[in-house]
């Protein structure tokens, strides 16, 4: 006899798991059709393409977008560097080796996770009131905001045994310090530093907390325009800005997870 | 080709974690260009010792001589020491041309000679028509070549093998072990190799350092490991023997159980010897005998091995020992007994080989 309902035969939890990862899908991806929708209408208080299909708002949104575009991505840019430049020797260090005073280190990066974007933004303005001008305090705040997570991807993959165990052999042979760590160390944890990288470009592209308080009318990200255009302007467009808003950002989200991204943020 | 060196244990101790010595005073000669074979069970210390050459773990205490040199000073890099580890930690980014060129390379070497070496590399072990392949696409035995090759390429002075067999398809093993075996005398390197396979220890080595709980029990070739072992865990551990106290009756001659004598080398004296009974050592009689002598053995387990059975049981008065019998044999039921005739016991604790 055949069964009626073959999918759920086998485990019923697994079933209602799976309806309820496929609810939250459709809710999560439901307003972006609508935001389409909306930016395209000539007049939307009347409709749905009341007044006809247009592309005014998008091309509107897209002059007002742009130099807030280009800042958040110079930004990025620079934030992505930073984290490079301060996270890899951290996570480096912390999976290596047992110092004194590594828990507290450890401690010290993962705290911002803990703090809210709010209190981390206020607690910079108050230590250095002068720095807020420059755009310099947002960048701060934004480094200290993403740091945690890519210290926290690249940790596991630096401290995997099978990678030590090739940096040896590498030794072994004669390389150097530096020779293994570019010959060896890089080229073995490529995909998770490129998750992380990608991870820390998203965050800093979208982040509005810690931003939200830092930035100033010449240091202005794109998060914090879209919000002043939900205030101020038509709402065409502004669902025209965030449509080309996710531009940016939704590349670079299926990027991490096609580069394993389950393992990413685990530590 | 570097010429091979000596490598010179001098009551070498290591310990992880300080206080807990996993080996302690092992003082040990591996000549130039011998394979010498680490042996013993999981936990040892073997590997340590191999890492201890390699320069990736310092000596606790003591001294280790490369070429008679003290390497306390040399760092990984400096040693010349080949290192291949059980998981052979091949460069997984790299194809395998470039994993064998990897430690000329990082020696500056020009171009032409790398490009040469790594040839005859390739070839020497073999894999010359697989070196533009990725190595994650290798199957074990070749990973292994591969690792053996890209330690080789540097001309080491010593090669260090950390279980090269032990990942392999137990079907494979006896054939790579072989040609393991032809491309070490080929290459003429001074090798240490780590097994917990006594078998595999037998077969492939020129000398034979048998550890336990990270004391050296044994250090010899073969052949005196298997004739006069120092202890009963080394007699135990080689041949899987039963270890038996005996009572001397002469020169030669020991009453191993009741209704049982055997030969032992005529130089051991002394009242009460320790033999090592091999499963080879003992027969069972056809039947119950008229005049001859014998002894009782009663059968608990029977492993059929194709030629033969082998047969697990107690020799009454003794002990439990294996022997090998040409039937089977029915469990529980007592059989006649005695020491094969022309056989000579090994004797554990004595320098007194037979010859």
């Amino acid at each position: 006899m055949k069964p009626l309902f073959p999918r759920s035969q086998g485990d019923p939890v697994l079933a209602i798991g799976r309806g309820f990862t496929w609810a939250a899908a459709i809710l999560c991806l439901a307003p972006l059709p609508l935001l389409l929708l909306v930016a395209t209408t000539a007049n939307w208080p009347l409709g749905v393409w009341a007044g006809g299909i247009t592309g005014k708002w998008l091309q509107e949104g897209w002059e007002t977008v742009r130099p807030y575009a280009f800042f958040s991505l110079r930004l990025a840019g620079l934030v992505l560097g930073i984290n490079l430049a301060v996270g890899l020797p951290a996570a480096w260090l912390i999976a290596r080796r047992r110092f004194v005073g590594r828990q507290v280190l450890m401690a010290l990066i993962n705290l911002p996770l803990a703090i809210p974007g709010i209190a981390i933004a206020l607690a910079l303005i108050l230590a250095y009131p002068a720095a807020r001008a420059s755009g310099i305090l947002l960048l701060l705040g934004q480094v200290i905001y993403t740091l945690p997570f890519l210290v926290a991807t690249l940790v596991p993959a630096l401290a995997q045994g099978a990678l030590l165990e090739r940096e040896a052999v590498a030794r072994t042979l004669g390389a150097t310090f530096l020779q293994r760590l570019w010959h060896v160390t890089l080229p073995s944890i490529r995909s998770a530093l490129l998750a992380a990288l990608l991870l820390v470009f998203t965050l800093s592209m979208g982040e509005f907390n810690v931003s939200f308080f830092l930035f100033t009318p010449l240091n202005k990200t794109l998060p914090i325009e879209l919000y002043s255009a939900y205030i101020t302007n038509r709402v065409e467009v502004a669902a025209a800005m965030t449509a080309l808003f996710l531009l940016f950002v939704v590349p670079a989200a299926i990027a991490i997870e096609r580069l394993g991204g389950s393992k990413v943020g685990q530590a | 080709m570097t010429t091979p060196a000596s490598v010179v244990f001098d009551r070498i101790a290591y310990a992880y974690i300080p206080g807990r010595l996993v080996v302690e005073d092992i003082s040990l000669q591996v000549p130039a260009g011998e394979i010498v074979v680490l042996v013993g069970p999981s936990g040892c210390g073997k590997s340590t010792l191999l890492r201890l050459v390699a320069g990736l773990l310092i000596p606790a205490e003591g001294r280790l001589l490369i070429d008679g040199a003290d390497t306390s000073s040399l760092g990984p890099e400096k040693r010349l020491v080949g290192w291949v580890p059980q998981s052979y930690a091949l460069f997984e980014h790299l194809n395998v041309r470039d994993n064998v060129a990897f430690g000329l390379r990082m020696r500056r070497i020009p171009r032409p000679v790398i490009c040469r070496r790594v040839t005859e590399m390739l070839e020497l072990c073999r894999i010359a028509e697989l070196a533009d392949r990725p190595v994650t696409q290798l199957s074990g035995g070749q990973r292994q070549r591969v690792a053996i090759a890209r330690a080789l390429a540097v001309s080491p002075r010593v090669l260090l093998l950390d279980e090269p067999l032990a990942a392999l398809d137990p079907q494979l093993r006896a054939a790579i072990r072989a040609d393991l075996q032809a491309l070490l005398r080929a290459s003429g390197v001074t090798t240490l190799f780590v097994t917990h396979d006594q078998e595999e220890a037998l077969a492939i080595a020129d000398r034979v350092a048998v550890l336990q709980a990270g004391k050296l029990e044994q250090f010899g070739t073969p052949q005196e490991l298997w004739q006069a072992p120092a202890s009963a865990f080394v007699a135990q551990f080689f041949g899987g023997a039963a270890v038996f106290s005996a009572q001397r009756l002469g020169p030669g001659r020991v009453r191993l159980a009741p209704g049982v004598e055997a030969n032992i080398p005529w130089q051991c004296d002394g009242q009460v010897v320790q033999v090592a009974v091999r499963s080879g050592d003992l027969e069972l009689l056809p039947e119950v005998g008229q005049s001859m002598e014998a002894g009782q053995f009663v059968p608990t387990a029977v492993e059929f091995g194709g030629d033969v059975f082998k047969i697990a049981g107690e020799l009454i008065g003794a002990g439990k020992v294996t022997l090998l019998h040409d039937r089977p044999v029915i469990l529980g039921q007592s059989y006649p007994v005695r020491a094969k005739p022309g056989r000579v016991l090994s004797v554990i604790g004595r320098p007194c080989h037979r010859h």
